[in-house]
């Protein structure tokens, strides 16, 4: 053994962490070298001072009130959360479609026209536009309770529109619901950031309005990023007509969405 | 101890793994979330103190945690690597705060170093202790948080290796050097107070 291998092997042989052939390899390459013993010392030594080290230690209060507290917090933001993983996934495929269409648009567009940049944020924005102003006139509370069933209703209808077999579900969809992560992040990155927005814009501060561009534009590349992640891993699940269709339909998704969400709170009252 | 969350029975709550607790809390059970935040509370707490090395910021690091792992639960994936996630965020948010107050590259010639001991004494304990202290809070920051997780917090060079998103054998030479790094500070400090 190499005294650079020894050395890495040190903590374990101290704490005894190490089979018996190891250990006495160890062992007697540190009896016989000198450089490795004067090591192999002040490293025990180090650990010593380390592990003796005393720290403050909080008052028995915090331990006690921390974790009511916590609960306490989750209690305001449960709802959201505990939703948002269960049954919010359907919103974030939504906007996903709408996302790759917006992607493909250009990609195909872009062979036979020339679209400028302007075009694309447009375009962009009309999208992202669409979805929250349908997240911002519904009602909450309902749409947690509703939740369920529309994401349902939404995989029949995707289900029917792109002529999924069973299989096909089976792949596409855990893909979606997977992406959906990502997406959640964005739509709130997003939220936020146009919120800073606007607030600059009301104040008239430059700088503040030249972050807020900034970190418009950094959450945008990194989503688009991951849409064509995205793209390419559905690309791989769909047909050529099934992938088409899905493009068709994902310009309709704020508008189906609206419409099951009412269907539903109709029927439910 | 009573808190309303014990109603539960206390066995449960010890043998309920991470991945478990973390199901529940998903799955609607708010009380599972306080049942993690008193299994890693003070695990956390020693943590966030010994990278930041203040009292009040690990306090509020530990509670930045917490509400962090509740805002971002519902993204972990795979649950049974809570534990690997909850050191991740902590280290993090250590750091974050250790840039915010640029004592990120905390230079040693600025902290108190004891000079009471006299030319013949060795280091005084408590001055390598203090040496000690400083020679670790100037490691690279993966050297110093495989030097901590490994030795106060148990975790195996594997668990290291995910927070800090590397190898085994890397997290090893991490901790490796950074040991030899403080080993080498201790010693020129009493060689050169041998020299005096
Ligand atoms: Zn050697």
């Amino acid at each position: 053994m190499q005294c650079n291998t020894v050395a890495l092997y040190f903590y374990d042989y101290l704490k005894s962490r190490l089979g018996w052939f190891k250990t006495w390899k160890i062992k007697k390459h540190i009896e016989h070298c000198i450089n490795c013993q004067s090591d192999f010392e002040a490293f025990k030594h180090t650990i010593h001072i380390l592990e003796s080290e005393r720290v403050q230690e909080p008052s028995p209060h915090f331990f006690t009130a921390l974790p009511q507290q916590i609960m306490e917090q989750s209690k305001a933001s449960f709802y959201a959360y505990s939703s948002s993983k269960k049954t919010r996934w359907w919103a974030a495929a939504a906007a996903v479609l709408v996302g790759i269409t917006s992607g493909l648009v250009l990609l195909f567009s872009s062979q036979h026209y020339e679209w400028g940049q302007s075009v694309l944020w447009t375009f962009f924005n009309r999208d992202v536009w669409d979805l929250s102003s349908f997240f911002h006139k519904v009602d909450e509370n309902k749409l947690i309770t509703l939740a369920p069933a529309i994401e349902e209703k939404f995989k029949v209808i995707l289900t029917k529109e792109l002529r999924l077999t069973d299989q096909d579900e089976s792949r596409l969809f855990p893909v979606l619901k997977d992406f959906s992560y990502t997406m959640k992040e964005y739509c709130y990155s997003y939220g936020t950031a146009l919120a800073a927005l606007t607030v600059a814009i009301e104040k008239e501060q430059p700088k503040e309005l030249e972050q807020c561009l900034q970190d418009l534009h950094q959450i945008r590349e990194k989503w688009s990023n991951s849409r064509w992640e995205l793209l390419q891993r559905v690309r791989m699940i769909l047909s050529k007509e099934q992938f088409a269709r899905f493009l068709l339909f994902s310009e309709r998704v704020p508008e189906e969405l609206r419409n099951i969400y009412s269907e539903l709170k109709q029927s439910k009252g | 101890m009573s808190s309303t969350y014990s109603q539960q029975p206390a066995c449960n709550r010890l043998v309920e793994t991470d991945s478990d607790l973390v199901q529940l809390f998903l799955e609607g059970n708010r009380e599972s979330l306080g049942v993690l935040v008193e299994r890693y509370q003070r695990a956390l707490y020693f943590l966030c103190l010994r990278i930041v090395q203040n009292h009040d910021d690990a306090l509020e690091l530990v509670q930045k945690t917490f509400l962090q792992v509740l805002e971002k639960l519902h993204t972990l994936q795979k649950t049974d690597k809570f534990k690997t996630w909850i050191y991740r965020i902590a280290i993090n948010l250590c750091y974050n705060l250790l840039r915010e107050k640029s004592l990120y590259l905390r230079v040693l010639s600025d902290l108190p170093v004891c000079t009471e001991s006299t030319r013949d004494d060795p280091l005084a304990r408590e001055e390598e202790e203090l040496l000690v202290r400083n020679a670790l809070s100037q490691l690279s920051p993966k050297q110093r948080i495989s030097i901590i997780l490994h030795i106060y917090h148990n975790l195996s060079y594997q668990e290291i290796g995910e927070i800090l998103g590397c190898q085994e054998a890397t997290v090893r030479s991490h901790f490796h050097l950074g040991i030899k790094k403080i080993s080498n500070q201790l010693r020129k400090k009493i060689g050169s107070q041998h020299a005096m």
